[in-house]
């Protein structure tokens, strides 16, 4: 595997949780989807009586999935000087599930009772 | 394809095969998993030992594809869910039920973004400190993949078929 693949694969799993986790406590959807009237609109809007309730998820998903195709493309490009920094990082991912645990959890208090 | 079948038994089969895919998800990482933690020194030929010495990173693809094709089948029922599922849900009281699928669904977005960088450290050459990197990072994919399968079983016992 060519390192620029690499570290391209490394910096996107680094960065694309951390900006999933961003996007969800500030409501920072790409899109947000109401399934009653099965309407897309975009950036985040707020459910009405009229649209129901609305969907964020694909919306969280799409502005990691982006920004982190993005942001891995271009630091990759910047050549071999990423490359000690992708694999002192990766050592670490495995890290990073379990600490964004906890914003999660705190995210999601209102069920919490 | 709702000409021939009726709603409850689209989503049902869609539900199903959710279900299926994330089965075969669960006993492909869970393999690869414990195959990639076992001590190659103390190899045994009990089911332990033949269960852990298979060859792992011939699981990798297989694990990408089955991640992808399962978060798929999820999110086109997940929008089902959200009307016929959740509210009735939410409105019988069932807050940790709920709090713990929207868990899931965050859970498993992590992973499936983790999963690029899983599939490169499969992929690549390594020494031995990427080796131990690799094999946590499956651990944990493991993990997330069991937490999330249990879960989603549970909201399917609260409100699921037949509902």
């Amino acid at each position: 595997m060519k390192n620029h693949h690499f570290n391209q694969g490394i910096i996107f799993s680094v960065i694309g949780p951390i900006i999933y986790i961003i996007a969800d406590i500030y409501r920072l959807p790409m899109g947000t989807f109401f399934p009653a009237i099965n309407e897309w609109h975009w950036g985040w809007v707020a459910m009405s009586d009229e649209r129901g309730p609305g969907m964020y998820w694909y919306g969280w998903l799409a502005t990691a999935s982006v920004s982190a195709a993005v942001l891995s493309w271009i630091l990759a490009k910047v050549g071999a000087s990423i490359n000690p920094i992708a694999k002192w990082l990766v050592q670490y991912l495995w890290i990073l599930p379990i600490a964004l645990l906890i914003p999660l959890v705190i995210s999601l208090k209102y069920y919490w009772r | 394809m709702l000409n021939w079948i009726s709603e409850p038994a689209f989503w049902t089969i869609f539900l199903i095969l959710h279900g299926l895919s994330a089965v075969a998800l669960l006993g492909a990482l869970t393999h690869q998993a414990l195959a990639a933690f076992k001590d190659s020194a103390r190899s045994s030929p009990d089911f332990i030992g033949r269960f852990t010495s298979v060859h792992s990173a011939v699981y990798t693809k297989a694990i990408c594809i089955l991640w992808i094709v399962t978060f798929v089948l999820g999110g086109f029922i997940y929008a089902k869910y959200r009307i016929a599922i959740r509210i009735p849900l939410e409105a019988s009281e069932f807050w940790w039920t709920q709090g713990f699928f929207e868990l899931k669904e965050n859970w498993s977005s992590i992973g499936l973004l983790l999963l690029p960088a899983y599939y490169c450290l499969w992929q690549a050459q390594l020494n031995e400190s990427l080796i131990r990197a690799r094999n946590y990072l499956t651990g944990i994919l493991a993990i997330i993949c069991w937490f999330t399968f249990l879960v989603g079983h549970v909201v399917n016992n609260t409100r699921g078929f037949g509902s």
